[in-house]
């Protein structure tokens, strides 16, 4: 009897645990937006800053808590922001801020992990459009709501090593590229015209969006057998033998340290490391394709967004408004050679003469807006996988595409 | 130490041969075998030996490495400029020691919490006799059967009811429950080892049930309780899936989530990772090294009693 | 013993009972539960119960995923348990050897694997894999040719391999650590009788050492078979579940959880992996009540 009465009494509680828990999911979506600013309470801020990229953003915040003393502001690296936000969210353990790129707001936004900051401490679409320059702005919105404001704006571009290869040798074409690439391997042994990671999604951007291609649109339609985005594929498989075949970002990164590598197609993150291991390295625009137009990398805005469980949002907001502020837009870019999204900070004439700021800005300018759509989520993965199955040689173009297609046409058929 | 010789040692009584060319070949190979066998042994252990401490060796190497990257060009076995850099900054710029604080924190207090519940738990399934007993035993095999991994969320929703949420004590429970009934099981089968005789005896002498458990149970049990205590720790000392997901705070943290914290989408820290690795490396080989005895017969889950 | 008291049945099982029940029987349910929703990425919060759709799509064929994953999965379990055991048993049977010496100190050397966190020798794997720069290829290259190469992690078949064989090398320590420990408690007149018979080595070991051996091996092979089955650092952090042949085909190393992983927290499919958890934990169930029935455990409880 001892049993049955066990067995009872443990199945209530866990039914009376299980109601608690389903009703606590339900109601833990009403975060309270406190829209007057008071300067006193602590703003915690998850994100992926690190080494001196970060010390120079930690610079700004210490210069805000020292000027509002009742401000305490924690940063905190989390390595996976993804799980981390929408797990933590969930049980009310949310931060007040999230610093990430900007492809991920849509998702963030439908997975109830930020909120929107309209009308906060004065921000609306004229402050946002009078501040900051249009891609940022337009990076910043979804379904028409304000939900972060941009922090610096960056994009891949040719890195190359100059004790290597002259700025005159440079490639300026998509072909020229690709003979540069046989005929370097083909002089040094062991070392390589260019490398990237070719099997990466936002590493392919620049020639599936300069060949006409796209992954997806807003609306969910999936671009990934249009001819562009064939030719972007064909286009990248023919540097197959000219790059090593276990290519992977690592790899690329090594060998350009190294002076294995005369070029390597990466983004404003790596420099300072390319300076660290005495590398004397400039800047050159991605090559124009045979239609005429440049290869488009992503532009991915830096965006801190506020945080669903955040009591105090106006503050949050208050404090992403300093960190975006011209002054400071301009320390951290001249430290971190980042582009400023902040106008007036990237008219400054000492960004403005920084050789670095200066390059990736140009790249900037041919670059295509990262779709910060929900529905890339599911695009990166097929077309990860594609681009293995190309790169290694199991799928021709035409099929590899097909397949990731339909695996991404499905994904995407799910969420709806 | 006695066991293997039964291999070398012949009889020493061969059995007669007719011929004596036989005999003198029989005892050739016996001598060949005598001492082909050790060198067969020897050289096994040493292959053994390379395939067990080369990627070991692989981090040693890298953490006196200065930079942080994972792949080296060359084949070179030591770093031409070997240098501390990585364990000074592991241990001065990041909070290397309060993660290992709180690992040791976490570690020792799943193996202590989970040993009790383990330990009476299993008590009551070897000893005490009632009614659904064996659908008890099946439920907790059946438990076992489900993926940690999967369950991240709902233990994730259950830990914020409780309000423990992004604590280390929160995480601790959470290792306590998973290793829980592994522990169980193999408890269980040690105890079901030890006759009955043996507590019905204390039992007569005027022992209570728990006096029983305390003072002839538990003293018996020591290899099992050693060898379960052993790998809970380790499951809670490895573990990363989890605690990333449960913690959210730099002073709260692991050190294995603090140590994927160093790292981005691009890039491993990795002479920092190497650093840290030799560091928590060590009280696992510490551990080991005082258990080892217990190894022989503490593992009993799923055995046949008798 | 007579029918144990209610009370003092709850004050031992009690503590057992609550922590499983609260960390290992709720997720189970919840999982029920979120399998019979539309939970994702588009319906988080807003979330409704549509019946049996993730099971249909579980089994909507011979070739979906999920017969894939699982079988690739078995198929893992099956190659690395007896791989683990014999690397373990012969590892074990030659530190006990009488002719070896510094007995210590070949002991620490081999368990070292086990000692080294997964998650950071995971990566040193990978990099000896890497097939241009790798430790392997490079030393394979001084005898084959510069331009040789295998493809570690780039063809399935061995990619499968790799991920086997990085598993021996942190699974081997754990058999060989209960082998030995088995092996020095099988006491010495057993062989001294069998020689007097006149056994060979080879007999002696199976008529001797093995049976003897049995009880300490089984719970470690059940042990580390479930553990094997849910490999998830090894897999994910050497191959992320890839060579990937096709966008929608899994990969070749994708195996249980790492197809869980992905799709839960990559792809935000959580009712879906509900599902897949679902039939996950009633098929391994069946599989471990089998195999105890097997070995003749449960029979014996509950009298």
């Amino acid at each position: 009897m001892a049993w049955t009465r066990w067995v009872k009494s443990m199945g209530v509680a866990l039914l009376a645990l299980l109601a608690v828990v389903v009703a606590a999911c339900g109601s833990s979506n009403s975060g309270n937006n406190t829209t007057t600013l008071t300067r006193s309470g602590t703003i915690t801020i998850w994100h992926q800053w690190e080494g001196s990229y970060l010390d120079a953003k930690k610079a700004i915040f210490d210069a805000y808590t020292k000027q509002y003393p009742n401000v305490t502001i924690n940063l905190i690296h989390k390595a996976d922001i993804n799980t981390a936000v929408t797990t933590a969210v969930q049980a009310n353990q949310g931060p007040d801020i999230v610093a990430w790129v900007d492809d991920q707001m849509g998702k963030l936004v439908k997975l109830g992990a930020i909120k929107s900051i309209d009308g906060l401490d004065g921000v609306d679409m004229n402050y946002m459009n009078s501040t900051f320059s249009k891609a940022a702005v337009d990076a910043d919105t979804f379904e028409g709501h304000i939900y972060g404001m941009p922090e610096t704006v960056e994009a891949i571009t040719m890195v190359y090593n100059k004790d290597l290869v002259s700025a005159d040798q440079l490639p300026k074409t998509s072909d020229q590229l690709l003979s540069f690439a046989k005929s370097y391997g083909a002089a040094h042994s062991g070392e390589y015209g260019v490398v990237w990671n070719p099997k990466d999604a936002y590493f392919q951007a620049p020639w599936v969006y300069g060949f006409g291609g796209y992954y997806v649109k807003a609306d969910g339609t999936v671009g990934l057998t249009t001819d562009g985005t064939k030719a972007g594929f064909n286009y990248m498989a023919s540097f197959r033998g000219s790059i090593p075949a276990s290519v992977d970002y690592g790899v690329a990164d090594t060998l350009f340290k190294n002076k294995k590598a005369a070029i390597i197609i990466n983004g404003p993150w790596s420099v300072a490391d390319y300076g660290k291991a005495g590398i004397n390295y400039g800047l050159a625009v991605l090559p124009t394709l045979p239609n005429g137009k440049p290869a488009q990398p992503f532009v991915g805005v830096k965006t801190l967004m506020v945080g669903a469980n955040a009591q105090n949002a106006a503050l949050a907001v208050d404090v992403i408004k300093w960190f975006d502020n011209k002054d400071n837009e301009v320390t951290q870019a001249l430290a971190n050679k980042e582009i400023p999204a902040n106008k007036l900070a990237l008219a400054d004439p000492q960004v403005q003469a920084d050789p670095i700021i200066k390059g990736f800005g140009a790249q900037v300018v041919n670059g295509t807006p990262l779709p910060n759509t929900p529905f890339m989520s599911a695009l990166w993965d097929p077309t990860a996988k594609a681009l293995e199955a190309v790169w290694t040689g199991k799928q021709s173009v035409n099929d590899a595409l097909a397949a990731a297609q339909t695996a991404a046409q499905n994904s995407i058929a799910q969420l709806k | 130490m006695t066991v293997g010789q039964g291999e070398l040692s012949t009889p020493l009584v061969a059995k007669t041969d007719e011929r004596e060319g036989a005999n003198v070949l029989a005892s050739g190979w016996r001598f060949v075998r005598r001492a082909a066998v050790p060198v067969l042994v020897h050289a096994f252990l040493i292959v053994m030996v390379v395939f067990a401490l080369f990627p070991a060796y692989f981090v040693l190497q890298a953490a006196f490495r200065p930079g942080q990257s994972l792949y080296s060009l060359d084949l070179s076995l030591w770093p031409s400029h070997a240098t501390w850099e990585n364990f000074t900054y592991i241990f001065t710029q990041i909070p290397f020691p309060t993660w290992l604080r709180n690992s040791i924190g976490v570690g020792v207090g799943t193996m202590l919490a989970g040993l009790v519940g383990s330990a009476t738990g299993a008590y009551a399934l070897s000893r005490f006799r009632f009614a659904g007993k064996r659908l008890t035993l099946i439920t907790l095999l059946a438990i076992q059967a489900f993926p940690t991994a999967l369950a991240l969320v709902p233990i994730y929703l259950i830990l914020k009811t409780i309000g423990l949420i992004g604590t280390p004590f929160g995480l601790m429970l959470a290792y306590v429950a998973s290793a829980l009934v592994f522990s169980a099981w193999n408890l269980k089968g040690y105890f079901d080892t030890i006759p009955r005789e043996l507590d019905e005896a204390a039992l007569i002498d005027g022992c209570t049930v728990t006096q029983a458990f305390i003072r002839v149970i538990l003293p018996l049990s020591l290899p099992a309780l050693a060898v379960t205590a052993l790998l809970m720790f380790l499951t809670a000392w490895n573990e990363w899936v989890m605690a990333q997901t449960l913690l959210f705070n730099e002073d709260t943290f692991t050190v294995p989530v603090g140590l994927w914290g160093l790292q981005n989408n691009y890039r491993v820290p990795w002479g920092y990772f190497a650093a840290a690795s030799c560091i928590v490396s060590i009280p696992v080989v510490v551990l080991f090294l005082g258990l080892q005895q217990y190894f022989r017969s503490g593992l009993t889950v799923g055995s046949v009693k008798g | 013993m007579a029918q144990t008291g209610r009370r003092l049945l709850l004050t031992y099982l009690g503590p057992m009972a609550i922590g499983v029940g609260l960390i290992s029987l709720f997720p189970i349910l919840y999982n029920v539960y979120i399998s019979f929703t539309n939970q994702n990425l588009y319906h988080f919060r807003n979330y409704s119960i549509v019946g049996f759709v993730n099971y249909g799509k579980l089994f909507s064929g011979l070739n979906a995923d999920f017969f894939i994953v699982l079988g690739r999965t078995f198929l893992f379990v099956a190659i690395c348990i007896p791989l683990f055991l014999i690397v373990g048993m012969l590892a074990a049977m030659a530190l006990n050897h009488p002719s070896v010496k510094f007995k210590a100190f070949w002991r620490v050397a081999l368990i070292i694997p086990w000692a080294v966190p997964s998650y950071v020798t995971a990566l040193v794997w990978k990099f000896f894999y890497n097939g241009d720069f790798g430790t392997f290829n490079q030393v394979y290259r001084l005898f084959a040719g510069p331009q040789a190469g295998l493809p570690w992690l780039t063809d399935p078949t061995w990619a499968f391999g790799s991920i086997v064989l990085t598993n021996i090398w942190m699974s081997y320590p754990f058999f060989m650590v209960v082998i030995l420990g088995a092996l020095q408690s099988i006491p010495s007149e057993l062989y001294e009788a069998a020689a007097v018979d006149g056994a060979s080595g080879w007999s002696k070991f199976w008529r001797i050492t093995l049976p003897l051996l049995r009880p300490a091996i089984l719970p470690a092979t059940i042990l580390s078979a479930i553990l094997t089955f849910n490999v998830l650092n090894t897999a994910y952090l050497i191959t992320q579940g890839g060579p990937f042949i096709s966008a929608n085909k899994p990969g070749a190393t994708e195996f249980v959880l790492v197809y869980a992983f992905r799709n839960a927290f990559q792809l935000f499919n959580y009712s879906y992996i509900a599902a897949f958890a679902v039939v996950i934990f009633f098929l391994l169930f069946a599989v471990t009540l089998g195999s105890l029935r097997f070995t003749g455990l449960v029979r014996e409880e509950g009298r």
